[in-house]
């Protein structure tokens, strides 16, 4: 039996509301789903911040060595200084 | 639009939502989503129930495109099979290539989003299973071999397993039996089936185990898998899902469910055409039954041990 159009107008209907519906669905999953995630993996950063925290406290007093001072660059004599204390307290 | 194409247009056959969802085959996308979440809920750890959820919706998805897929391969044996006369391609409302197109767009959706969603070993169980049941059962067993349903119930018992992988990104001894529970109610589920439809498979030259052994060999496989099932079934009970409660009615249950084949087994066909095949057809519904209370006793051993209700393990269950 052949369709009337007022039919055809009312499955095309039910389609695209339901095609509607199932993409609306779709998109709040995959929300909801990456809220989660994020949220899981906020939590995971956090543990490993904290951990890590505990970690460093030692070397961070490396913090307060020398660093490389720009206006200071040490010269090839004071170089060849360094590397030969360098070697003396290797040998002892 | 010129008057001739809104005449084409309007002979076109023109399909509802409800077509489409019909050529998901949601009847069996209940059992498998069934099955996937009592494997998720009786995992040894937990998700968030969001990821459990989008899992499952995955799981159903692609459980879901499996079956149009089945529908585009086998619309020939659909349309002359009682049935099945009535789905979407048969009935002319759905076109063949728009089941094709639909059956694989969700199918590779479902994975990756399983993939996103859970883990890549669960989506990797999931293509599996989609083309087990496409490749392996619709396109080559099914009519091959009346071994088909033995071979493609595989596809039917792997949602379990998957929902257990999406919580562990594994398999255990757990997962496996589950899987080889429905594995082995597969075949008397079907074969009962086709003790009372062997005239509908007849005719589409589908090589059903009664069509092509005769009634008397099926009803024979028929027992030979309900005996294998029963330990089986019994033996999650020793496991980590398993528990008293399960044991108590897993046991009852295929002491029922194996007395029911051996009732099919000593009957011959004149008793049979005598009462229309209605043992048959009770012992085809309580295997419905029988899967699905088997399972809920698995979910109830679950959500008992999540509340901290469980009553002590078993000797052999960690």
């Amino acid at each position: 039996m052949r369709p009337t159009t007022h039919e055809i107008y009312g499955r095309r209907r039910s389609r695209n509301v339901g095609l509607g519906l199932t993409l609306a669905g779709f998109v709040l999953l995959v929300f909801m789903v990456t809220v989660v995630k994020l949220n899981a993996g906020h939590e995971v950063r956090g543990l490993q911040a904290s951990q890590g925290a505990a970690e460093m406290s030692p070397p961070a007093l490396a913090l307060e060595a020398p660093t490389l001072d720009a206006s200071h660059i040490p010269s090839a004599a004071e170089r060849a200084a360094a590397r030969a204390a360098e070697r003396e307290a290797g040998g002892n | 639009m010129s008057d001739t194409s809104w005449t084409t247009r309007a002979d076109a056959p023109e399909a509802q939502f409800g077509d489409y969802v019909t050529l998901l085959k949601p009847r069996v996308m209940r059992l498998v989503v069934f099955t996937a979440l009592v494997g998720l809920a009786a995992a040894p750890m937990a998700v968030h129930p969001v990821i459990a959820f989008a899992s499952l919706v995955c799981i159903a998805v692609g459980a879901g495109a499996s079956g149009a897929l089945n529908m585009w391969y086998d619309w020939d044996i659909d349309a002359r099979m009682r049935r099945t006369a009535r789905r979407p391609i048969p009935a002319g409302l759905v076109a063949r290539e728009e089941a094709l197109g639909i059956g694989l767009t969700l199918s590779v959706f479902s994975v990756v989003m399983l993939a996103l969603f859970a883990n890549p070993f669960a989506a990797a169980l999931l293509a599996f299973t989609i083309f087990f049941y496409v490749v392996i059962y619709s396109m080559w067993l099914k009519r091959a071999t009346p071994q088909n349903i033995v071979i493609g119930g595989a596809a039917g018992a792997f949602p379990p397993m998957i929902g257990w992988a999406v919580v562990t990104g594994g398999v255990a001894v757990e997962s496996v039996l589950m899987f080889l529970v429905i594995f082995l109610w597969t075949p008397p589920h079907f074969w009962a089936l086709a003790l009372f439809r062997n005239d509908d498979y007849a005719r589409a030259g589908v090589p059903m185990l009664p069509v092509v052994a005769g009634a008397r060999s099926t009803r024979v496989q028929i027992l030979v898998y309900a005996l294998l099932l029963m330990p089986v079934a019994v033996g999650i009970g020793f496991t980590g899902i398993g528990g008293p409660i399960y044991l108590a009615g897993a046991t009852v249950l295929s002491v029922m469910f194996a007395r029911g084949a051996w009732i099919l087994w000593r009957r011959d066909e004149a008793a049979a055409e005598a009462d229309a095949h209605l043992v048959e057809k009770r012992f085809f519904g309580f295997s419905i039954l029988y899967l699905f209370l088997i399972f809920g006793l698995i979910l109830v051993e679950a959500v008992l041990a999540a509340a901290g209700l469980a009553l002590p393990a078993l000797p052999l269950a960690h």
